[in-house]
């Protein structure tokens, strides 16, 4: 089964390297779609079905926590698992994110092996995997 | 604080700029050989929490232009590397801010940062600028100023 994927980040750059890596990683990938910003993204997750979210933190509009925060008030984007990829370097942050619903995290600046890695074993753990 | 934040700074930007885009620095000397450029780029990002402050840079926007085109594989001159040199070099001194506060404070306290924006600063206020750091990469000078507010007096602090 083909996977929907999201990838938020208001840099172009970001976003372009991850659905680079993403393409390269030897996932089935279905859709794959791209914001800039939480509010984008909450749009696109409202409208499409989506069955993994790479989302940065710190961005203007609406951020990565927010994103997330309003994700959890969802029944149904709240099952929705998120890699948060980010510079942040706060292991306190890093466990306030997970206790958000957040399944894994990968630090800025990352390597496509780090990014094809972690979705992997995120997809694996999610059950989203396909079935023989 | 027992760190040196300003000589962290040199360390963790060079680090980042080689794991980031693959480019490796040096101090700038006066004789150091330079591409000439007409427009400088600043940049400049907060950060808010245990301490807070503001992070800076000033590179030429070919540097920019550079640092996409080996971010995205791509060709210096071409028109996505051009397109993308603001983009990258917000990038470049957003994860050079994390890591940075990270190896001053530690991986416990939490910061939060500010979006990167594009800075007003005139090329003549820059040079105005006490202790920032300057360095050569690939013959481009890239600058860059940290400045730690006080707690308490609200004052600013540049190191």
């Amino acid at each position: 089964m083909a996977l929907n994927l999201l990838v938020v980040d208001d840099s172009e750059i970001v976003r372009a390297v991850i659905e680079k890596t993403l393409h390269l990683s030897g996932l089935e990938i279905g859709e794959l779609h791209n914001a800039a910003n939480g509010k984008e993204a909450i749009e696109i997750l409202e409208s499409r079905w989506i069955d993994l979210v790479l989302s940065d933190i710190n961005m203007p509009v609406m951020g990565g926590l927010a994103m997330i925060q309003q994700m959890q008030q969802s029944d149904i984007l709240k099952t929705i698992p998120v890699i948060v990829v980010s510079t942040e370097g706060s292991m306190k942050r890093i466990e306030q994110l997970k206790a958000q619903g957040v399944c894994a995290y990968i630090r800025k600046p990352f390597t496509p092996e780090q990014v094809r890695d972690v979705v992997e074993n995120v997809i694996g753990q999610a059950g989203l995997e396909p079935q023989d | 604080m027992d760190i040196d934040p300003v000589s962290m700074l040199k360390q963790v930007f060079m680090e980042v700029l080689e794991d980031y885009a693959f480019m490796f620095g040096d101090p700038l000397q006066e004789d150091s050989p330079l591409q000439a450029s007409n427009s400088y780029v600043h940049i400049t990002m907060e950060f808010n929490g245990p301490f807070c402050g503001r992070l800076t840079m000033a590179a030429p926007k070919q540097f920019g232009s550079q640092v996409a085109a080996n971010v995205l594989g791509l060709e210096v001159d071409d028109h996505e590397a051009e397109k993308g040199a603001m983009d990258a070099l917000k990038e470049l001194l957003n994860v050079t801010c994390g890591h940075l506060l990270t190896s001053v404070a530690g991986d416990e306290p939490v910061f939060d940062l500010t979006v990167p924006e594009v800075s007003a600063i005139s090329n003549s206020e820059w040079e105005a600028v006490p202790d920032a750091v300057a360095l050569l990469v690939e013959e481009w000078p890239v600058f860059l100023s940290l400045t730690l507010k006080t707690e308490g007096n609200g004052s600013e602090c540049p190191l």
